[in-house]
């Protein structure tokens, strides 16, 4: 009776806990306090200034698609692109879908605050006209621009600006090159194909990570209405692929989630042919995974996707202390405290092997990892919790509290050796070749056709798609304009390809440059050079040009639409560093050219580079944690069990986890950062093996515990073979082998060994 | 007669909400050319800048506007953007806007489905008066006046938001300073 009522207490405050977690949870979600990234270059490390960088150059490519219509009769691209443009902006999807590539600027605004500054700009005709000190080519300029019927332009600059030099420098900036005209619409010829393009600006809330990939489905539905065999529709856009990967993820997430529950609650059913065990194994692992989710909530702001699917590793060890503790009951009967009594020590040196393992993941500077130790943690110290308190003391109905003798194995498996040796020869085979891969395009997982539909628009339109970037440091603003004055000139000089170089230059010149163009125009008016176009002006025009001007147009006078075009100047350790967006290939000759011509660094930041890199370092900074968490499997496994036999023991998840690499890299011809990951879930695995072994012997229920964990996240991790994500493949590959094979050695492991000194 | 019918038909036509039954007096012509005299009046000048030279539309090449005096220059304006000619025969894109530069070739056209898909379309004593629809015009062109007479496009006034007209008489004998010659 005392114990029934000390069963019902601690069932009870268990239960409050755990209810006091979800509701915490619950409040922490509907508060809107967790937000999640699955951007998988948003978890490496590429050191603070590249990470600042990487931001600043992707900002004005984050909400920007493009989609290209071709069609043989070309009023029929026409018709479809102004219906999807009108249906897109319809849905709220888009802010702007237009056929021009600058339908944001006001070029009234843009005339009034250029105009302000009349003698600053120079386009770059009058540029080389300056150069070569030829005034007839702003009056050939005036005059030709005055001749036209109708011009905007020269409407909208001439009162502030009378020398038309203004009315010239947009004349440029609206010219485009690659685009061509036709009836208000913008194409570009390729193979004797016109594609017309349809230039998208999608809403930030459009493409977040819940809604991206709703947002990329009404799109491709409404396209697919209008898509014929004769109709050519190419998109392009960050946004498609992030939608693809996160569609992918979800329904691999749902499928191969849904059927390891399944089949983990099957072989429970089937194992102890009885639903209250289903129902201990469920509230474990809800409770585990409730517990590292919220404490993970509690410590990060942002959430990692990735780092929820490796923090799943969490299944395969909690699972674990709850067949042990389920088994353990059924076959001795063993109940409360005396049940407490005889797993605790197992599931204490296991789990705290585990825990301290994945708590030294917590050293390494890598915010993934960093989340995986705390939800792993956080869930298996619950799990610990629930399996010594409610599995425990669970009040079960079928079993008198006897001790029935404790079953032996049968029989003794042979074959401990040959799987040794087998394994040894595995690790001897790799070695010769062993190749770790850490170039970030084998991770990519965006479907073909995305991959393709990038090349085939970046052929038709002539650049690359997406730039190249190459920044420079200054001690201020107008230093970076001053060196991206210097970088286009001598870009200019290398090529004649014509490859866009964007930067915020474009339409701020320096304030060295807006200087020597007033000082050269004022110059000519007083010697009479502009005599043609004064003659034309009011004494009052012709004064205020003549009145020196001290005010220069700064980069903080330019109206957000321009702005938000170009990588943003950063302040990094008392320098400011700039980007520009070469459309053009880089090699290092071009580079090297590139830098003989300039008297200051320019870097070229080559984003492939720089994240295999980071994934180099993360590889190295796994590999230090895989030693030193075998170092410390060693000292605890010494400690509990003496210096021979913790030897000997210690050795079993390390030789597993060598060899599941090593058949890893049989199998992939490579090993990359998400096999070593899989390593630490082995060697907990393994660990928890071993320990019930030896602090249990090599009995029935122990074996069987151990298969059916076995069995469990052979289940749950082996269905990740067939994911299309490569580094979700490589961890799931990884498990299976390295489950298997801590199966079959701990199956087969001599007792002799598990004879223990004491 | 019918003269006295035509101008009926004519007025009543440009009464009606929809255009399509008029015809203007140039229209259908495979090539319409001539001279012209532009004069700017900008408050920006002292004085108008006049410039002279030769125009030729056809539907097939777009507008040609070659000024002879002061300078020579030479525009080609089609639904592409403006060209201009440079010293070596090439054309040079000056804009592509094709908003604005589009805006002249459906009154040279005289196509009256082309003039009210860019045009607010009424009469006046002397012709049409057109408002462009396109905010993106209207918001520098106010209006263009058409002076017509029954054979042809004699003027065309163009009024800019800003106060600055520009008069261009097509055809020597049209303006005023050649006709006290």
């Amino acid at each position: 009776m005392i114990a029934f009522s000390n069963n019902r207490l601690i069932i009870t405050l268990w239960v409050i806990l755990t209810s006091l977690m979800a509701s915490a949870l619950v409040y922490k979600s509907a508060s809107g306090g967790i937000t999640f990234d699955a951007n998988i270059l948003n978890v490496l490390d590429l050191g603070d200034e590249m990470n600042d960088l990487t931001k600043a150059a992707a900002e004005p490519f984050k909400t920007k698609g493009l989609l290209l219509i071709q069609h043989q009769e070309h009023q029929e691209s026409k018709t479809t692109l102004t219906k999807i443009a009108e249906q897109l902006l319809a849905t709220g999807l888009v802010q702007t879908a237009s056929s021009e590539p600058s339908k944001d600027f006001d070029v009234n605004e843009l005339a009034n605050i250029y105009s302000s500054y009349p003698l600053a700009f120079l386009s770059q005709a009058a540029t080389k006209a300056k150069n070569n000190n030829d005034y007839s080519h702003i009056v050939d300029n005036y005059m030709g621009l005055m001749s036209a019927p109708s011009n905007p332009l020269v409407s909208l600059t001439i009162n502030k600006a009378p020398l038309l030099n203004v009315a010239d420098w947009f004349a440029d900036k609206s010219s485009i090159n690659r685009w061509q005209q036709d009836q208000g619409f913008t194409y570009i010829e390729h193979e004797n194909k016109r594609y017309y393009p349809l230039f998208l600006n999608f809403n930030q809330a459009a493409i977040q990570l819940d809604t991206v990939v709703a947002t990329i489905a009404q799109l491709d539905k409404l396209v697919a209405h209008y898509q014929t065999p004769n109709m050519e529709i190419l998109s392009s856009g960050l946004m498609f692929h992030s939608a693809a990967i996160t569609s992918q993820a979800s329904f691999e997430t749902q499928l191969f989630g849904g059927i390891s529950i399944v089949g983990v609650l099957l072989l429970t059913l089937v194992s102890f042919r009885s639903i209250q065990p289903l129902i201990c194994i469920s509230l474990l692992l809800g409770s585990a995974s409730l517990s590292g989710m919220l404490a993970l909530t509690l410590v990060f702001d942002n959430i990692h996707i990735l780092s929820l699917v490796f923090a799943v590793s969490l299944i395969g060890v909690a699972v674990d202390y709850g067949y042990h503790t389920l088994l353990t009951a059924k076959y001795t009967g063993f109940r409360n405290k005396q049940l407490r009594g005889y797993i605790a020590p197992a599931i204490f040196v296991s789990g705290g092997t585990t825990i301290i393992s994945y708590l030294l993941l917590l050293l390494l500077p890598i915010p993934l990892l960093q989340q995986v130790a705390v939800f792993i943690v956080a869930g298996l110290a619950f799990t610990i919790i629930t399996a010594l308190t409610l599995i425990v003391h669970w009040p079960w109905q079928s079993k008198p509290e006897t001790h029935p003798p404790i079953h032996e194995l049968e029989f003794q498996p042979q074959g401990f050796k040959v799987i040794l040796a087998g394994l040894i020869l595995c690790c001897l085979a790799a070695a010769p070749t062993w190749f770790f891969q850490d170039n970030i395009n084998a991770f990519n997982s965006s479907p073909a056709h995305l991959v393709n539909n990038e090349k085939r628009v970046s052929q038709i339109i002539g650049n690359q798609q997406y730039p190249r970037f190459i920044y420079t440091k200054g001690d201020n603003q107008q230093q970076i304009l001053q060196h991206f004055e210097q970088i286009r000139l001598a870009i200019n000089k290398i090529n004649d390809e014509g490859f866009e170089l964007l930067g915020i230059d474009q339409w701020v010149p320096s304030i060295n440059t807006q200087q020597a163009n007033i000082k050269w125009l004022q110059l000519g008016l007083a010697q009479g050079k502009l005599t043609p176009i004064t003659d034309f002006m009011t004494t009052e025009s012709v004064s205020n040009l003549n009145a020196s001007s001290d005010s220069f147009m700064t980069i903080e006078q330019l109206p957000q639409a321009i702005l938000k075009l170009y990588p943003a100047i950063t302040a990094k350790e008392g320098n400011q560093v700039g980007i520009l967006s070469y459309m053009g290939p880089i090699d290092p000759k071009f580079l090297q050219t590139l830098q003989q011509q300039l008297d200051f660094p320019v870097h070229y930041f080559d984003q492939p580079t720089k994240y295999s890199e980071a994934l180099a370092k993360l590889r190295e900074y796994l590999l230090l944690f895989l030693m030193l968490a075998a170092g410390a499997l060693l000292l605890l496994m010494t400690l509990r069990y003496g210096y021979l036999q913790g030897l000997k023991l210690a050795v079993i998840p390390i030789v597993t986890a060598l060899s599941s690499l090593a058949l890893s890299h049989l199998l992939l011809g490579y090993v990359t950062l998400f096999n070593l990951l899989a390593c630490i879930l082995i060697i907990a695995l393994a660990v928890d093996y071993v320990v019930f072994l030896i602090e249990h012997g090599k009995q029935q229920h122990v074996i069987k515990a151990i298969s059916l964990s076995a069995a469990t996240s052979g289940i749950a991790f082996g269905m990740f073979v067939f994911s299309s994500t490569p580094a979700i493949l490589q961890f799931g590959l990884t498990i299976l082998i390295g489950v298997i094979i801590a199966w079959s050695l701990c199956f087969t492991l001599p007792t002799t060994i598990l004879k223990r000194n004491q | 007669m019918r003269h006295f019918f035509s101008p009926l038909l004519f007025l009543f036509t440009l009464h009606c909400p929809i255009l399509h039954g008029f015809e203007l007096p140039w229209a259908n012509q495979k090539h319409i050319q001539g001279n012209f005299i532009q004069e700017k009046h900008l408050a920006a000048l002292s004085r108008p800048f006049v410039t002279q030279g030769k125009y030729h539309y056809s539907p097939e090449t777009g507008l040609v506007w070659n000024t002879l005096k002061p300078v020579n220059n030479f525009l080609l304006i089609n639904q592409d953007g403006v060209s201009e000619k440079q010293a070596d025969g090439s054309f040079k894109m000056l804009t592509t806007d094709a908003n604005f530069s589009a805006m002249l070739l459906p009154v040279f056209s005289g196509d009256p489905q082309k003039l009210t898909q860019y045009f607010k379309i009424s009469e006046n004593s002397k012709g049409l008066t057109l408002d462009p629809i396109a905010p993106k015009v209207s918001s520098v062109m106010q209006t263009l006046d058409l002076v017509i007479t029954e054979q042809a496009l004699q003027q065309i006034i163009l009024h800019e938001s800003n106060g600055n007209v520009t008069n261009i008489y097509l055809e020597a004998n049209t303006h005023p300073k050649e006709k006290g010659q």
